[in-house]
């Protein structure tokens, strides 16, 4: 399929999966957070 | 920033087995940010006419007092679905699809760091597009409440306003999932000596872009949500009878929507900020500061939200803190006004068509600027708050302020991407129409909206008409001005003169290293930067 995932170090795979994951989470957190917080509020 | 590249910069990969693929599939399945980049600037184009026409509707319709061809609930969806299609559909897709074609390139990586997460985030668009749309023919139409969705309104619509929330999920989740590549690319391939603060300009706005894209979408997908229990399922987050605060919606919105602005417009920066040097022949003046201000300027996007609902009410202090936040961005921005000026003066200045667009933008973009720092000021913003000075504001900032640096992008780039030159003459025409016909159409709306014209209605006092009747004039010049763009880029695509590696006069950039057309893998060995 692609070229330049098959090249890559797996260390470097790594950190890319754990910036991406750590990424993905805190989005996810904020979407959560504020339904929370509005909940509260209103 | 300085760059010297040396290298091995891109061989053609003719050797490669992994080529572009065959017909259909090579679309659907391809995990190239060539292709997923050609495919989001496809996609954005064919939004701009679909949202354009909508556009025109309104403008037909407010050519003459009096209501002409549409019903005023037809043109409520219409002024609804052309913002929420031009921001989501077109604007955010087009600056995507830039991001994908030149980061890698820019950063002497082979790819995008995850390149199969990124055509999952293009295919979304199509689905989520065409969900959008399809409220239109659903039983008591689209949305109809405005982009920003206030309830209690919003709450009395009909059942697309479900399909309108999922559809707006799927945009969001799309734009975050492009993010976080562009975040894990930029962090984790740049080439062996390309340090941050040697990254070009286009880089360093997306890079921004995309943590200002994570931070607020949540927040957009979480109101959007309570929007929706609170319409089908009974809740009361907004809902004054049920307790609920309509308000603490516009803190949501806005806490969203303002980022989202400069969202729009940092690539725009990015872009011009690219072009500008380029034809100036001379490097940027002030990187490392137009990188400061750029994510001054984000940074303070985040605290000025509430400058949209000063008329809500809020408490005095609230007032003078958002007006004093909101009127700081002028100094990162006039920072970089200033060096994008620096970098012309005394410079060995050409016009071709993208160095036109960047010269307009700086223009006109000033001009929705300024009327954005006369509605900071809270006490005046009650005169033009909801009133055509503010669909003015906008859309200088949204036309010829992002739109524009797109084009100009687009014009820049071409050669880059098929390999031929575009044609300069026509390209020049095109220039001359769209930024005449843009003022025409944009800067009548301020004297509308100082005299009082609400936004948002379909029929206006006769007082209001000849304006009207100017800015209608002026959209369809400009929409119409736009097909001879899809001319140019076809034509380019089918042929033409044969493009050098370098395209213009010694650009800087690794982009401007590997050949024209760019082979369809780059940089699968680093190239060295010093």
């Amino acid at each position: 399929m692609n070229g330049a995932t098959d090249k890559r170090d797996p260390a470097q795979q790594r950190q890319i999966r754990n910036s991406a994951l750590l990424l993905g989470g805190f989005a996810l957190a904020v979407f959560i957070a504020y339904i929370i917080a509005t909940a509260l509020l209103a | 920033m300085t760059t010297i590249t040396q290298g091995h910069a891109a061989q053609d990969h003719a050797h490669d087995s992994h080529g572009p693929g065959h017909g259909l599939s090579r679309w659907l399945f391809t995990t190239n940010h060539k292709d997923i980049g050609t495919l989001y600037l496809v996609f954005a184009l064919v939004m701009l006419f679909i949202g354009g026409a909508m556009a025109l509707i309104i403008r037909a319709e407010l050519f003459q007092p009096g209501l002409q061809f549409v019903n005023p609930e037809f043109f409520n969806q219409m002024t609804s679905m052309h913002a929420l299609i031009m921001v989501f559909g077109m604007i955010m897709p087009a600056f995507v699809g830039f991001a994908n074609w030149m980061i890698p390139m820019m950063i002497g990586a082979p790819d995008m760091a995850l390149p199969r997460l990124n055509n999952w985030s293009f295919w979304i668009l199509p689905f989520a597009g065409t969900i959008l749309l399809s409220t239109l023919f659903m039983e008591g139409g689209g949305p109809a409440a405005g982009w920003t969705m206030y309830p209690p309104l919003v709450l009395q619509s009909g059942n697309s306003l479900a399909f309108a929330i999922f559809a707006i999920h799927l945009l969001g989740m799309s734009s975050i999932l492009g993010a976080i590549n562009i975040i894990v690319t930029v962090m984790n391939m740049r080439a062996p000596g390309m340090t941050l603060l040697k990254m070009p300009m286009f880089v360093w706005t997306w890079l921004i872009t995309a943590y200002l894209l994570i931070l607020v979408m949540p927040v957009l997908a979480g109101g959007v949500t309570m929007l929706l229990t609170d319409r089908f399922f009974g809740t009361s987050f907004f809902q004054a009878a049920g307790g609920g605060d309509p308000v603490l919606f516009q803190h949501i919105f806005w806490f969203f929507g303002h980022p989202e602005v400069y969202i729009i417009i940092l690539p725009s920066f990015g872009i011009i900020s690219q072009i500008i040097p380029a034809f100036s022949r001379k490097p940027l003046f002030g990187y490392s500061s137009m990188v400061y201000a750029t994510a001054g300027i984000a940074f303070l996007s985040c605290i000025v939200w509430a400058h949209h609902m000063f008329t809500v009410g809020m408490p005095l202090a609230g007032e003078m803190f958002f007006m004093m936040s909101t009127m700081l961005i002028a100094i990162p921005t006039a920072v970089k006004v200033f060096n994008w000026t620096a970098t012309m003066w005394r410079g060995s200045l050409s016009f071709e068509t993208p160095m036109l667009f960047a010269v307009a933008f700086l223009f006109l973009f000033a001009i929705g600027g300024f009327s954005g720092v006369m509605m900071a000021i809270a006490p005046v913003d009650f005169q033009y708050h909801d009133t055509y000075f503010i669909v003015a504001h906008f859309h200088y900032v949204l036309v010829p302020g992002a739109l524009f640096a797109a084009i100009g992008g687009a014009y820049f780039w071409l050669p880059k991407w098929t390999g031929h030159m575009y044609d300069e003459k026509l390209g020049k025409i095109h220039f001359w129409l769209s930024a005449v016909s843009v003022n025409i159409l944009f800067f009548p709306q301020h004297f509308l909206g100082l005299a009082g014209m609400p936004r948002r209605i379909p029929d206006y006092a006769t007082q209001f008409a000849d304006w009207n009747a100017v800015s209608s004039i002026g959209a369809f010049v400009f929409g119409f001005s736009q097909l001879m763009f899809v001319y140019i880029v076809v034509k380019c695509v089918r042929g033409g003169a044969k493009a050098t590696a370098q395209v213009w006069d010694n650009p800087e950039g690794l982009e401007w290293t590997v050949p024209s057309p760019a082979p369809y893998h780059t940089f699968d060995e680093p190239p060295l930067v010093r």
